[in-house]
């Protein structure tokens, strides 16, 4: 989509442990849209996603009305105008996207976490897990190097009709070390892959029964793209999860670049 | 935050000098007894005559491993640093001890002071305290209770203890605790006149000084602040006020204190081990042994003390209470990892808070730096919400 002539514009950078994303949105919609790998400098990764955002939008900086910069990351971020966390950036996403969302659950590279929200798409309440990475993107790269396949046929395969075996452990750690007992036991693949899922599922469950899960349920987060991940999570939190075909992994940054418009609008 | 408060650089400078006046008072034949608990009267500790020091320290990761070589790790980071702290005796409050005093209310306490007395043949002396206060039992054996602890403090003091030493005592402690409370009412004040961050080091500055130098220096303190207040001001406080609540935050411990600053919260109150939970509800009626112990039985409970039923517990009725008071946006409420009896109040605390509309996040964290900034998006995004919703109300006043 292509910027008016004279429409302000703005963008949402969102600096995550694995991904750099950016968003630069409009009024009338979302212009553009990049991501990159997050880089040993988070504040290069930053500056370098935008710089790539402005130049498909075919803009300089000094066009942009309004930058904001989340995730882990955001400290570093001296060329936006305003930091948000990636909390308040995913409500605001997923409200955008999809108005009647009250419960978001988003899976990033190294952290989950549980995010209600009221009828304007504020956060009413959160809960997030600690330092412990466990059931996270991270966590699911390092499965897939044991299995050697990518995240997206884990994510087939654990789609497959083959039994259930479950899973003990969501340290990334000890559920590798698991994982290769299960195959060397001759378990199937396929029934490893879905109860990995299961129990990533049912650790994100127990981060959501703290604040309670209601309404129309997002999920968001890199790891939200995994149809494996999905089904599970849906078979755990016993509801729908809502379908888009907006990227996930991109909610933060859409969410960062709409509050850089509110920026704009209260000032 | 103007900090530039004399009376607290007085009492700094008191602080600094506090160890070597110790090391003085034991030359010249002076007891110290160390304390770590919470229903420890103080009080009787001073008026025999001993010196009393609350060992409060925190936030040293490197004191807690050492401290996890006797202790289990699934015990508070608070309680594996007081082990290292004993394993290194660089504590000047530590070098110094006579005999350290703890109670039983938290059962990680008790378990390290054995293992103090085990490994390091630590003087200990511990009070019991009743778990159950419903029972008609439990205030004899609290009597009792005291009544031993007293028993070992003047055989330490080498004499009994004199009346008129205990009705001085009790004043002076009442006025430390009048003191202290007025504190918080000025950190509360619509003006910030005082930090929590300064709030905290004063109040913890009175674990090691000299009570009665200490009340001094509270008081002159207060004039300073009745003197702020006094003058004119034109600034508009804009930042949420947040209270705190849940485990002991000790001394050192600044990981939470910094973020909160960082993220433009301002801390109007706490109810808090190493804050002002300890001063809340403990009103000596009458200046004997009796009233003493008829205070600290009927004080506000610890959050190690069993209560079941949720709807009259004297410990959410006086939180609800304090956030009404301090009109806070929002509670924090700090979660030592493995500090049990906090820890697993966070969901009937969050509950209770909201049947008064006020949120509340638990921070759970340690003394390891790996969790920082997951801590900081946490406290950030709280912060956030709160501004966001009184952005709204003032909205919609207007």
């Amino acid at each position: 989509m292509l910027k008016k002539k004279n429409e302000a514009l703005f963008v949402g950078v969102d600096i995550g442990s694995l991904t750099t994303k950016a968003v630069a949105y409009s009024p009338s919609g979302i212009i553009v849209t990049a991501m990159i790998p997050t880089g040993v400098i988070p504040e290069k990764s930053g500056r370098e996603i935008l710089e790539n955002v402005l130049a498909s939008a075919d803009v300089s900086r000094k066009e942009v009305n309004a930058v904001v910069a989340t995730g882990y990351g955001r400290i570093t971020a001296e060329y936006a105008d305003k930091t948000i966390t990636e909390i308040t950036c995913h409500a605001k996403g997923a409200h955008y996207l999809h108005a009647s969302t009250r419960t978001i659950v988003d899976i990033g590279g190294q952290d989950c976490k549980v995010i209600r929200l009221d009828e304007d798409g504020n956060v009413a309440d959160f809960a997030m897990n600690d330092k412990c990475a466990a059931g996270t993107g991270r966590f699911l790269e390092v499965i897939s190097q044991v299995f050697k396949i990518s995240l997206e046929e884990m994510g087939t395969l654990a789609q497959s009709e083959a039994p259930l075996v479950p899973i003990n452990n969501t340290c990334t750690v000890f559920a590798e070390s698991e994982i290769i007992s299960l195959l060397a036991r001759g378990e199937r693949a396929e029934s490893i892959l879905k109860g990995v899922f299961r129990a990533i599922a049912s650790r994100v469950s127990g981060i959501a029964a703290r604040i309670g899960v209601d309404g129309d349920v997002f999920f968001s987060g890199g790891v939200a793209k995994n149809c494996g991940m999905v089904a599970a999570l849906e078979e755990v939190l016993q509801c729908p999860i809502v379908s888009l075909e907006f990227d996930p992994q991109l909610v933060g940054a859409l969410g960062a670049a709409v509050l850089a418009s509110e920026l704009r609008v209260k000032s | 935050m103007n900090t530039s408060v004399i009376a607290i650089d007085n009492i700094r400078a008191a602080v600094a000098r506090r160890p070597a006046e110790l090391a003085v008072a034991r030359q010249a034949g002076k007891k110290v007894v160390g304390w770590i608990g919470y229903n420890i009267p103080e009080e009787l500790i001073h008026a025999c005559g001993l010196i009393p020091i609350r060992i409060c320290q925190g936030g040293d990761n490197r004191l807690a491993e050492i401290g996890a070589n006797y202790i289990s790790t699934q015990n508070c980071f608070f309680l594996r640093q007081c082990i290292g702290l004993f394993v290194e005796r660089q504590d000047p409050y530590v070098r110094e001890l006579d005999a350290l005093a703890t109670d039983t209310t938290c059962l990680q306490l008790y378990r390290m002071a054995t293992l103090l007395e085990h490994y390091f043949q630590t003087n200990v002396i511990f009070l019991g305290v009743p778990k159950n206060r419903e029972v008609p039992e439990a205030d004899a054996y609290f009597t009792q209770e005291v009544g031993q602890f007293l028993s070992q403090m003047e055989k330490m003091a080498g004499r009994p203890l004199d009346e008129g030493s205990l009705t001085r005592t009790l004043k002076l402690f009442a006025g430390i605790r009048q003191a202290i409370t007025q504190l918080y009412e000025y950190l509360a004040n619509d003006r910030p006149l005082i930090s929590w961050r300064d709030v905290l080091e004063v109040v913890q500055a009175g674990y090691c000084l000299d009570r009665a130098q200490y009340l001094i220096l509270l008081q002159e303190l207060l004039g300073e602040l009745a003197e702020r207040a006094a003058a004119p001001c034109r600034t508009v406080e804009r930042r949420v006020r947040v209270l705190l609540a849940g485990s002991l935050i000790a001394r050192g411990d600044t990981k939470l204190i910094t973020i909160l600053e960082e993220c433009g919260a301002r801390v109007v109150g706490d109810l808090i081990w190493s804050g002002m939970a300890p001063f809340v509800n403990l009103a000596v009626k009458e200046y004997s042994l009796a009233g003493l112990v008829a205070a600290y039985y009927s004080r506000l409970p610890h959050g190690a003390i069993p209560h079941m039923e949720v709807d009259n517990d004297d410990r959410l009725i006086v939180l609800q209470e304090l956030a009404k008071k301090t009109r806070a946006n929002g509670i924090v409420y700090y979660s030592l990892r493995y500090c049990d009896p906090f820890s697993f109040k966070v969901l009937c605390t969050k509950n209770a808070m909201k049947r008064i509309a006020v949120p509340l996040m638990e921070a759970q964290t340690e003394y390891s730096p790996e969790d920082t900034e997951n801590l900081r998006t946490r406290v950030e995004a709280f912060v956030e919400m709160l501004d966001c919703a009184q952005a709204r109300r003032e909205w919609q006043d207007e």
